[in-house]
């Protein structure tokens, strides 16, 4: 399992008024292996888009350093950050204002190439309109402004303006919350197809749980900036080794179960990124709080089959973890 | 917003069709405003100073359809000559504004920070100034004559050109295709502001520049009737209204046909304007 | 303590912005072209007057140093002196003010009483005819210019029907009420612009107020129709209504210059036209400040009372 991109210790901070700021990343370290779809989950304001953004560059990180396939990004030459940005592109997730209004669909899908500066124009053009076609909109379409088009065919223009630079890692932030259920589905079947097709590595953020544990092999869970859980899809869906994923598992809605199982409603709101609570930022909502999680910060700590968590008290409601940390797989 | 999943907020149930007359009518108005502009020379049936000191002060006929003033002059070659220089003028005002304001919108709305905020003072600073009064400070200093007064009035209309584009520049760069284009590396005058900051910040402001002009045509008619615009013998809008102002008492209604062009032109720039506006409503696609 | 806030918030907005209105003010005079000395006495001044004049003003020394000398003076209520009639030009101004501020003042009475009421029929029923014949009304008020207006009410109302003074002549102390009468049709004409834009922006902000929530729940309430348009529909329009007032000052100040000439009322509009054609800069200097100062001064005072007033804005 190699790394493509690997973040260690990343933070981002946004100013806040004259002197305050505000960590809306905090300190996360995170591998994004090769191959693999990588989830992340969180609710709003976890940090989850920031975190996607820091991975492209789009944000400034106070802390740490993001690599890619070994080379710090911060220190790439421009010419090797062209090529950087290139390799890593990004679905956003309003589909409709993704798209300049006054650009035909296919000149907005030919940009990044024009940026980039690849090719010639006619091929340009052609690489687009592939592109296009890959993504399944019909030729008649290519010419057409994105008010002319329906939701789920700007989402598609927006992933095939993401491809047209034949990225090696594709990151999808909320690209398919945006849409009805149905469009959903469509969209992401179609990434699955495209992911082999391209030979993509992918990052897909949601605060939908269900649509992660569908499409990814691994699964970090963040919670007001940091990172609580990382896990293999099934793992964490099967056995939640922190308390919030538990949460968050529990507040599925499940049409099979009825009934069964305790359903743990969390207490209280999102406390404010601005004042985050001492310790773990978590314990106030926490079932399984004690008095040392008021004041303790807990780190990631590895646990059985190849995941981490960060909550104090793992090892007494979870089970013991691994004896030999060289499992730990792609959360450090 | 997805088109699929949402139906327009309002329907458009009460654009009153009858309203469209008015709309027409202003359309018209530019057009004709256009032509003269244009084609004053071959309109006009006499050269618009020259004078007959012989027939003054007469009243319509076949041969001078608005009548002479009070130097024989022919009203209407007067008239539709200085209906060029008028509009002329107000464009170059507006212009000027534009040139001038337009870049530097784009510039504190996409920029931000402390340039935006030393140059959003500074103009606050400009706009404390009745526009009318700064333009006749300006115009004064530099000395009256119709350049100098149009660009006074371009100097005091350009805040307005800034802030109007500003606002918009600051709308667009909060949407997501720009930082969709910069996720991918587009950034810089020639990949960012002119492919997607310009474009979609460039409407709204045409639709203004309609009323920008119908402001800059009352400055020029003011400006020109306190002698600080355009200068005698030539005529504008102002300077024929000036000139018939001095023999109101014995040809009253001399000063009716100048200032109803001005009127009408200015309400017609509004209207149209306006529907520009409202065409332009993304709410309306 | 509320009132100390309230105008200290805005002094700390205003204060600067005047600070920056005496500099652009003063950076006008460096825009005539050609030697200062000799455009401010005049092309025949002898040498010893141009010498005079470059000494009193400082014309060798930098333009900051005369700045901060001029601004000094101005504090001071020292505007400096006329090289045309030798009177300080503070004196020649204040003379000429109070016709000018009676004007705009009658002006925008006549533009609230016309304007307000208006607004409100034509938000009644948005899109009808009677919306559509105010609107249009509005569209062509804010066309005619006021100086036009002003001619033809003279031909009418003075020359036609004798109902009015015409233009010229009327001096304020020796005839007060005459000199009142001589007011009205420049007023009206001055007004009636600025009422066709107050009639506007009322009629918009009353449409989003009348058909927002809370004055769903009052007419659940049974409260009568016009009871809710003004008890509380423009009550709640009276922040867009403040605002605009603060702008209508600005525009009737300007207005007031050129209604004023056409009107032959000596204010400091027509003092700063025969400033103009005799070139006495200073005195247009010190009417170009001056009415930046009232515009201030007002929006300041406008916006202080509407703070004190509305519970909602601290």
């Amino acid at each position: 399992m190699t790394a493509l991109m690997r973040l260690d210790d990343v933070s981002v901070r946004f100013p806040v008024g004259r002197r305050r700021s505000v960590s809306a990343v905090d300190g996360v370290s995170l591998d994004v292996v090769a191959g693999q779809t990588l989830g992340l989950i969180g609710e709003s304001g976890s940090g989850k888009s920031t975190l996607a953004r820091a991975m492209l560059g789009l944000v400034p990180t106070a802390t740490g350093s993001v690599s890619w396939m070994g080379e710090d990004v911060a220190a790439m030459s421009r010419q090797r950050r062209r090529a950087f940005t290139g390799e890593v592109q990004m679905v956003f997730q309003d589909p409709h204002s993704a798209l300049d209004p006054r650009r035909r669909v296919r000149q907005s899908v030919r940009e990044p190439l024009d940026v980039l500066g690849r090719g010639a124009r006619d091929e340009r053009d052609d690489l687009a309109r592939r592109a296009l076609a890959d993504v399944g909109l019909p030729a008649h379409l290519h010419d057409r402004y994105p008010h002319q088009l329906s939701g789920g065919q700007k989402q598609r223009v927006n992933i095939a303006r993401a491809l047209v630079t034949r990225p090696r890692l594709l990151v999808c932030d909320e690209s398919v919350a945006a849409l009805d259920v149905a469009l959903q589905a469509e969209i992401l079947n179609l990434l699955g197809d495209l992911k082999d097709e391209y030979d993509l590595t992918v990052v897909f953020i949601s605060h939908d749980l269900g649509v992660v544990g569908h499409i990814s092999d691994r699964v970090a869970v963040m919670y007001l900036g940091k990172l609580v859980e990382t896990a293999m899809a099934d793992v964490l869906l099967d056995t939640p080794r922190h308390p919030y994923t538990e949460a968050l598992l529990s507040a599925r809605p499940d049409v099979n179960e009825t009934g069964a199982g305790e359903r743990i409603i969390l207490r209280g709101d999102v406390p404010s990124p601005l004042a985050p609570p001492t310790g773990c930022r978590f314990h106030p909502r926490c079932l399984h709080a004690t008095p040392a999680c008021a004041t303790d910060l807990p780190v990631l700590v590895p646990v059985e089959d190849g995941g981490a968590s960060a909550c104090l008290r793992v090892a007494e409601l979870y089970g013991p973890g691994p004896v030999d940390t060289s499992v730990m797989g792609g959360a450090r | 917003m997805s088109t699929t999943l949402s139906k327009p907020a309002r329907k458009p149930t009460r654009t009153a069709p009858r309203r469209s007359a008015v709309i027409w009518l202003s359309y018209g108005i530019l057009v004709a405003v256009a032509v003269v502009v244009l084609l004053a020379d071959v309109l006009a049936p006499h050269a618009p100073n020259q004078q007959d000191l012989t027939s003054v002060l007469l009243g319509p006929s076949a041969e001078h359809p608005l009548g002479t003033d009070d130097l024989g002059r022919d009203v209407l070659s007067r008239l539709l000559h200085g209906t060029r220089v008028s509009i002329l003028a107000a464009l170059l005002a507006v212009g000027i504004a534009l040139v001038v304001g337009f870049p530097l919108g784009i510039l504190a709305g996409y920029v931000g920070g402390w340039p935006d905020a030393v140059l959003m003072r500074l103009l606050d600073t400009v706009m404390a100034f009745p526009a009318l009064v700064l333009a006749i400070g300006i115009t004064a200093m530099l000395g009256p004559d119709i350049t100098t007064a149009m660009v006074a009035v371009g100097v005091v209309l350009t805040p307005v050109v800034v802030r109007l584009t500003r606002a918009q520049t600051m709308a667009v760069a909060g949407q997501t295709y720009i930082e969709a284009a910069s996720s991918f590396g587009a950034r810089g005058v020639r990949r960012m502001i002119l492919p997607h900051v310009v474009p979609n910040v460039v409407q709204p402001i045409v639709a203004q520049v309609a009323v920008l002009i119908g402001f800059a045509l009352i400055a020029e008619a003011s400006l020109s009737f306190l002698q600080l615009g355009v200068q005698p013998p030539t005529a504008s809008w102002g300077t024929i209204l000036a000139r018939s102002y001095t023999f109101l008492e014995r040809a009253p209604m001399s000063i009716f046909v100048p200032g109803a062009a001005i009127a009408l032109t200015v309400f017609a720039l509004n209207i149209v304007g306006e529907e520009v506006q409202r065409l332009l409503d993304p709410r309306r696609r | 303590m509320r009132i100390v806030s309230a105008v200290a918030s805005r002094l700390v907005w205003t204060v600067p912005t005047l600070l920056l209105a005496t500099l652009v003010a003063f950076l006008l005079q460096q825009l005539i072209p050609g030697d200062q000395a000799v455009a401010l006495a005049g092309e025949y001044a002898t040498d010893e007057k141009l010498a005079a004049i470059r000494a009193d003003l400082g014309l060798e020394q930098p333009v900051l140093t005369r700045y901060l000398d001029w601004i000094g003076g101005v504090v001071t209520g020292d505007l400096g002196t006329s090289y045309r009639t030798g009177q300080p030009v503070a004196e020649i101004v204040l003379d000429r003010l109070p016709v000018t501020l009676l004007l705009t003042l009658l002006a925008l009475l006549i533009a609230i009483a016309i304007g307000v009421p208006s607004g409100v029929a034509a938000a009644q029923r948005p899109g009808t005819w009677v919306d559509r014949l105010f609107t249009t009304a509005a569209t062509a008020g804010i066309a005619i210019p006021n100086f036009w207006l002003g001619m033809m009410l003279i031909a009418v109302f003075a020359v036609q029907l004798g109902w009015f003074p015409g233009p010229g002549g009327v001096d304020f102390a020796d005839d007060p009420g005459n000199a009142l009468r001589a007011l009205v049709l420049p007023s009206v004409a001055l007004g009636m612009v600025g009422s066709a834009e107050i009639c506007r922006q009322v009629r918009s902000a009353m449409i989003e107020n009348l058909g927002s929530d809370y004055v769903r729940t009052l007419r659940a309430t049974g409260l009568s129709h016009w009871s809710i348009v003004w008890r509380h529909a423009l009550k709640n329009s009276s922040l867009p209504l403040a605002t605009i007032l603060g702008i209508q000052v600005s525009h009737l100040v300007g207005g007031a210059v050129v209604v004023e000439a056409v009107f032959g009322l000596s204010g400091i509009g027509s003092l700063v036209v025969e400033a103009t054609n005799q070139r006495d800069y200073i005195v247009i200097q010190a009417v170009v400040l001056l009415a930046a100062v009232i515009v201030l001064v007002t929006n300041l005072v406008v916006d202080i009372s509407y703070r004190l007033l509305d519970p909602r804005i601290s």
